[in-house]
């Protein structure tokens, strides 16, 4: 392994036994409804453009952010990975994780078309709090 | 008192491991710190803070590149290893795993332990305190260096630690007390990972190191900026000595200042204790504390 200048030998100290299995995480599924208004279904086939046909939007929540999720939002070619919750929304594919289903069932998710704060919004009824940029809720 | 060589001791902690590709990834949307530049082998040390800027878990990194080593308070472990399994994306790798017992960590003190050191091979002039050094299947670093002691770290696995101590002690490394090498780190101005800092503010512990505000957000961060920029840190935590052990938690002072004891560890004949109060009491001076057994005098060290 190459660190900075030096070639070091690979790190042994966890190797062998003593480590457990890696801790399960239980999330709780639930079937997943969420609201797009027309301004944000506009936005996000903007977004994907002629790859609807292959391309899908996964909207998603990690740890992370001031009130302890942070969303998350990409347009991807549709994954391999099962456990997703597919919704359908003019033609557009937008896909949720089972894991996350518990934290963004019921978001409406809107677009605002301005200069200064302007984007994707999230209004998510699981929230009990939202930062003040409103990328992250808790 | 100060070994005058050296005494090494094992001292209990929790380990969590922390694996996969985007394991720094994922610690450093958490952490009061910013990791993401980190490299195999840095050693840091952060928090894990509640919304309210509070401390939930405080530990020590070894950074293995894809595997992280935390070590902690281990009444810490279930909260670190529930806050790290929660929000972990579809699309990164990271596992959780405990490695309580799988690897040890002792701290090597007193006046010269680098004489100690340097009958195993180690250089300590090539130690530093942000980096860990390789040596065998161990990890070593240096905590700190002061005119009277020194104070290295070392990080073993459980199946070499019978020998890596006999290499220790056959160059002259004495049986050390845990209570003594805390005391120590706190007279060196530290707080070590096996102490219980849950629900306190980094501010308050002196801590501001630990608390990067321009890394963006992480929990908590809210609530640091707003005490950080509108001078609202009105605590600090300092190193006391009595006659006798302090009781943990909350007391009053004669003058009726809040104080509170987060550590009183025995060190000879007194006791070295670490101390959150406000910050205008002045540290040249006595404090007496009012207790169930009494007045007691803590004296500034």
């Amino acid at each position: 392994m190459i660190y900075g200048a030096l070639e070091v030998e690979f790190v042994s100290l966890i190797e062998g036994t003593g480590f457990s299995l890696p801790i399960a995480t239980i999330t709780e599924r639930v079937d997943v409804n969420i609201e797009v208004t027309p301004a944000a279904r506009s936005a996000v086939k903007s977004a994907i453009g002629e790859q609807i046909e292959t391309h899908v939007l996964i909207i998603s929540a990690k740890a992370g952010g001031c009130s302890g999720y942070l969303y998350d939002m990409v347009v991807v070619e549709r994954p391999e990975e099962e456990g997703f919750q597919t919704i359908n929304i003019d033609g557009v594919t937008i896909l949720i994780h089972d894991n996350d289903s518990a934290l963004l069932n019921g978001l409406k998710l809107d677009f605002k078309d301005s200069l200064m704060g302007g984007g994707f919004h999230m209004d998510n009824p699981n929230a009990d709090r939202a930062c003040g940029c409103g990328q992250s809720f808790g | 008192m100060i070994p005058p060589l050296a005494d090494i001791v094992n001292i209990p902690t929790g380990i969590t491991l922390v694996s996969g590709k985007d394991a720094r990834t994922h610690l450093n949307r958490m952490l009061t710190v910013d990791v993401s530049s980190d490299s195999l082998l840095t050693r840091k040390e952060s928090f894990i803070c509640d919304l309210n800027g509070r401390i939930t878990t405080y530990q020590l990194h070894v950074d293995l590149d894809e595997q992280i080593l935390l070590f902690h308070n281990d009444s810490m472990s279930e909260i670190l290893r529930k806050t790290l399994t929660r929000g972990i994306p579809w699309n990164e790798e990271i596992e959780i795993s405990s490695g309580d017992g799988a690897v040890q960590r002792i701290l090597i003190y007193g006046k010269q332990p680098e004489k100690i050191l340097a009958g195993l091979g180690i250089n300590q002039a090539q130690l530093q305190s942000g980096h860990w050094t390789e040596f065998l299947d161990t990890m070593i670093s240096v905590i700190k260096i002061e005119d009277e002691f020194s104070i290295y770290e070392m990080i073993i696995p459980s199946r070499d630690y019978s020998e890596i101590t006999d290499l220790l002690h056959v160059n002259g490394a004495g049986i050390g007390e845990v209570h003594s090498a805390i005391a120590l780190l706190s007279i060196a101005g530290m707080i070590d990972y096996s102490i219980d800092v849950s629900g306190h503010i980094p501010f308050n512990l002196g801590l501001q190191r630990l608390v990067d505000l321009k890394k963006g957000c992480y929990p908590g961060q809210e609530i640091h900026a707003r005490m950080e920029s509108r001078d609202g840190i009105k605590k600090s935590t300092s190193t006391f000595k009595t006659n006798m052990q302090m009781r943990l938690g909350k007391s009053k002072s004669t003058n009726n200042d809040q104080l509170e004891i987060i550590s009183s560890q025995r060190f000879g004949d007194s006791w070295i204790n670490l101390l959150i109060h406000p910050k205008e009491i002045s540290l040249s001076s006595e404090i007496l504390v009012n207790t169930p057994e009494g007045e007691i005098v803590l004296k500034s060290v």
